[in-house]
């Protein structure tokens, strides 16, 4: 995986997506700064009011970074033609792929993590006499990420068969915007690509369900990853 | 199709056996059946869209075949796809490289992933002539220096096959001949064997042993350059340069393809 952060030297990402995470880090910051009132006002616990005021355009940002990255990962891949050159390697063409994927995920943990650091700091500022406990931010932390890693494997699939960045970056956004327009609502839509990383309410699920939920996503996980390994066999002898 | 007897059947490094490749109703290569003899400098010569290209997207794995099969060294594809690329350094099409890395951090992914010592790349800056631009970003360099990269990326770690699609693509005269020079003494060097194409006849004469004429994924001739001009005489082309063999060789395959059709 080291050769795959190598790869990515001046090409922006790193700096990049951690713009996008420290913006969206910063966003309940600024809210609460702004509308303290208001937000302090409400009954129930802190952390639930401040996903309810700002997790969808925290997720959005993190769609949005999804994106790009998953298109630069494949974009500096076909630029000069090094994809071709990693074909004549001794390389399964799947490594490359699960290797790109688990640099997205981690930038996608690192950045549910900044962010679940802001929230947290938030609480403590903001609601200081309302204590959230540690065990439910952590699960909430926890759950962002699985419901993130299947629109990200999705995304990488899409960019590694695309070689016009503009085409997967077009497709990514299009896909980004009918999540959020599509009523995706239950137990099921709602945890489909691109509407799931939205969802603020699973860290609050019984257990049963919850275990319904991550299994849902588990699915999605194995089935992108198995279609993503075969579009890379496809690619790789067209 | 003339097939001149090679001096060492047992020793040839790649065999093909009616290797063919077709898309849709396109015959790209037809019905091929190369023998390159280890340790030789093997010309594959033909016009653009003769088929070269895509029978060493074949040896690479690049392509499936559609019938036939291919030998490199005794191994087969696909069931030793990873052995045969491990071992065969190449350069297809055109040179092939990450542009927001430099030319030696590009060598170096590679040699990671063959698991070559540091100084592997060193060796091949030093080869192609590119360590002083070793630092420079490959986006900015020119084309001919990115001809080079290409071919140090094939010749890292001094593979015992290499595999070189026009590798004079883009140089200028004094290029050209510094990377002919280097094609000519790398068996002898190294230990190798180089399958190096092109479309002109006059370039491959000045490095190659043997060579190969294609034509619309036929093999119109195999062997020495010897061979090419005792077959030159035999058939009535003209002789004064090979050049002109090869020309007429060519239009009258294709004449024959026209009166077939």
């Amino acid at each position: 995986m080291i050769l795959e952060w190598k790869k990515l030297a001046r090409t922006g990402f790193v700096p990049g997506l951690l713009c996008a995470a420290l913006l969206a880090a910063a966003f309940p910051a600024v809210n609460m700064a702004v509308r303290s009132d208001v937000y302090t006002a409400l009954d129930g616990s802190p952390l639930a009011i401040l996903l309810d005021a700002n997790w969808q355009l925290m997720a959005m940002l993190n769609l949005f970074a999804s994106v790009l990255g998953a298109c630069i990962l494949y974009h500096i891949e076909y630029a000069g033609g090094a994809m071709q050159k990693m074909d004549t390697l001794p390389l399964r063409p799947g490594t490359l792929f699960l290797r790109k994927f688990a640099v997205l995920a981690i930038v996608g943990a690192a950045s549910i993590l900044l962010e679940t650091a802001s929230l947290w700091g938030c609480c403590l500022y903001w609601f200081g006499g309302r204590p959230v406990p540690a065990a439910l931010l952590l699960r909430t932390a926890g759950m962002f990420l699985p419901q993130l890693l299947p629109t990200q494997l999705l995304l990488l699939a899409l960019s590694s068969l695309c070689r016009n960045l503009w085409v997967s970056l077009g497709i990514g956004v299009i896909l980004i915007f009918m999540a959020t327009i599509l009523p995706l609502r239950g137990p099921v839509l709602s945890l489909l690509p691109f509407a799931a990383p939205f969802e603020t309410g699973l860290a609050s699920l019984s257990s049963g369900e919850l275990l319904r939920s991550l299994c849902l996503l588990g699915a999605q996980l194995i089935v992108f990853a198995a279609a993503g390994l075969a579009c890379q066999k496809i690619r790789r002898c067209m | 199709m003339t097939i001149s007897k090679m001096n060492h059947p047992k020793a040839n490094i790649i065999e093909t056996h009616e290797l063919t490749k077709v898309y849709g109703n396109f015959t790209a290569v037809s019905h091929l059946n190369l023998h390159i003899r280890k340790g030789s400098v093997y010309g594959f010569l033909g016009p653009n869209g003769a088929g070269k290209s895509t029978t060493m997207k074949m040896f690479l794995g690049l392509t499936r075949p559609t019938e036939g099969y291919f030998f490199i060294d005794g191994k087969t594809y696909p069931a030793d796809r990873m052995e045969i690329l491990r071992n065969t350094g190449s350069f297809i099409e055109s040179p092939a490289y990450y542009g927001n890395l430099t030319g030696e951090e590009n060598l170096d992914i590679i040699r990671r992933i063959l698991g070559l010592p540091r100084s592997a790349v060193d060796d091949a800056l030093e080869i192609v002539g590119l360590t002083q631009f070793r630092r420079r970003q490959a986006r900015k360099y020119s084309l001919g220096m990115k001809q080079r990269l290409g071919l140090a990326e094939a010749l890292l770690g001094r593979p015992p096959l290499l595999i070189l699609d026009e590798p004079t693509n883009g140089l200028d005269p004094v290029g050209i001949h510094e990377i002919r020079t280097l094609i000519k003494s790398l068996p002898r060097q190294y230990d190798c064997t180089v399958l190096v194409s092109s479309h002109l006849l006059s370039e491959v004469e000045l490095m190659a042993d043997d060579i190969g004429i294609l034509n619309h994924g036929r093999l119109l001739f195999e062997g020495t350059l010897a061979g090419l001009r005792d077959l030159a005489r035999r058939s009535g082309y003209p002789t004064d340069n090979l050049e002109e063999t090869f020309l007429a060789m060519i239009d009258e395959d294709n004449q024959k393809g026209r009166l077939n059709r």
